[in-house]
């Protein structure tokens, strides 16, 4: 296989013509002698079948349209994987209902009535993050990455704990508790910087994104993590937010016949309660108001003077 | 071996676009020999110029449907493998210097049955290889792609990344070359 290789003959001839004529005969001859000079490599048929058989393995030796339907399920595959990627985890409790929650890493989460929580379908793998809206009692495996609770205004990095965030979007102003049971955790705004850190038995609150968090203060658990055991604690808060844990925790609506009502404050406690209608009759004896069942419900009302 | 023509491979290169294992297969068999034999010039190992030819074929059953039907296939091949070659070079130059260097050109010999005549054949051709060798890369490299694998000067040209006017006047240059060694060793033989 040596004298079929050479360029189209009028090309070969177009380098010959190149040379001044004295030349052109032993430039020709150079030519067709430099062949024999090359040492060939000799590659047999079984290296060749070899070779084959190898290239075969790579590019695959099934039917060609098989490929092509592989490449079309894998890109539908890779489609709907990053959509269910791109939607977290989304775990929810119904009013009236508590739950547990295990998350991929073996933390434990305990939501409190009506609270949201979301992950991401990579949680572990990129980080440990959790966006909560309402209450929610954590106890923190050690792992590999930070394990970050965020709320609508805070955030809160801790690394193996157990922990109370409550925070609910709905209240007026964004504000986020955390209090801590074991362990230490980080507790921020909108700066990472700011931060306090809040050690076992102690509670920060902040108000607002800006600034940094109250500095830790000692807490009262049975107050902030009470509602792990199904009791209710009440410590000076405001009547609307007493309503609207009642809501969540028995599962029906409470109006106000008069939107002042949900401004004065009260502390209160309860075992276990099972029924709303007994701690509604307390609540409204002291405070002089009046309860009427509505059909999802009860409104409180002032009595008529 | 019975060498196909052009034609037959531009008839091969539009049934590999369509995804026809009969034709790679006829190409490969045809065409692997060779492309080892040209790589062995740049590698020197039969196992590394293997793995880059086979490089080439896969790389070539991948890109079957963007082939251009217009270019040459030949070419394809020969731009993939040389590139992939050199690169082994740039990248085990210094570990593997014992293996890839390129062979020694053969010792001058003081057997007279090899001193060269006009009619000594045998002994032209022995020093033509180191002639060869001994010229500068890119003049050797169109020169043997011209001459030992057959391409035409639009190939080469693809191939090495140049215009066909430079591979016209490597070749030229190359020629003129072995036509100066030649006179030279002509004149010291008389």
């Amino acid at each position: 296989m040596t004298d079929h290789s050479e360029p189209g003959k009028e090309q070969k001839e177009e380098l010959f013509k190149q040379f001044p004529e004295d030349q052109q005969l032993q430039v020709r001859r150079l030519w067709n002698a430099a062949p024999k000079s090359a040492p060939r490599t000799e590659v047999n048929t079984t290296e060749v079948d070899e070779a084959l058989a190898a290239v075969y393995q790579r590019i695959g030796t099934s039917g060609t349209n098989v490929w092509k339907w592989a490449a079309a399920a894998a890109i539908i595959l890779i489609v709907a994987l990053s959509g269910l990627l791109w939607f977290p985890h989304s775990v929810e409790v119904p009013n009236g209902q508590t739950a547990t929650h295990r998350l991929p890493d073996g933390s434990v989460v305990e939501l409190n009535s009506g609270t949201e929580l979301q992950y991401s379908r990579l949680y572990g793998y990129l980080g440990r993050d959790i966006q909560l809206d309402g209450e929610a009692f954590f106890t923190v495996l050690q792992g590999e990455h930070p394990f970050r609770v965020h709320t609508v205004n805070a955030t809160v990095k801790v690394t193996g704990t157990r922990f109370n965030v409550r925070s609910w979007a709905q209240e007026a102003r964004p504000s986020t508790t955390v209090t801590v049971s074991e362990g230490q955790v980080h507790f921020f705004g909108d700066q990472p910087s700011e931060y306090v850190a809040i050690g076992a038995g102690q509670q920060s609150m902040l108000t607002g994104s800006a600034g940094s968090p109250a500095s830790p203060r000692p807490a009262d658990l049975e107050e902030a993590i009470g509602w792990r055991d199904n009791n209710l604690v009440f410590n000076n808060q405001q009547l609307s937010t007493i309503f609207r844990e009642l809501e969540r925790r028995f599962g029906v609506t409470i109006t106000l016949g008069d939107p002042r009502i949900g401004n004065t404050v009260l502390s209160a406690y309860y075992s276990k309660p099972k029924n709303v209608e007994r701690v509604l009759n307390d609540i409204c004896r002291v405070k002089g108001l009046l309860f009427t069942p509505t059909t999802d419900g009860y409104r409180i009302i002032k009595p008529p003077q | 071996m019975n060498q196909p023509s052009d034609k037959q491979i531009d008839a091969w290169t539009r049934a590999i676009a369509e995804s026809d294992k009969d034709a790679f297969e006829r190409l490969f068999r045809h065409l692997y020999p060779r492309l080892i034999h040209f790589t062995m010039r740049y590698v020197n190992n039969k196992a590394t110029a293997g793995d880059i030819v086979q490089d080439a074929f896969v790389i070539l059953w991948e890109k079957r449907r963007k082939a251009d039907p217009g270019r040459s296939i030949k070419a394809y091949l020969y731009r993939i493998v040389r590139n992939r070659a050199l690169n082994h070079i740039r990248d085990h130059s210094s570990r593997m210097i014992g293996f890839e260097a390129v062979e020694a050109p053969p010792a001058e010999t003081d057997d007279p049955a090899e001193k060269l005549t006009d009619r000594d054949e045998a002994g032209l051709e022995k020093r033509m290889h180191a002639w060869i060798q001994a010229l500068p890369d890119r003049q050797r490299e169109a020169f043997e792609l011209s001459r030992f694998e057959g391409l035409d000067h639009e190939e080469i040209s693809s191939v090495m990344a140049i215009s066909p006017n430079t591979v016209n006047n490597h070749i030229v240059a190359a020629l003129q070359h072995l036509r100066e060694c030649y006179e030279e060793c002509r004149q010291s033989e008389k």
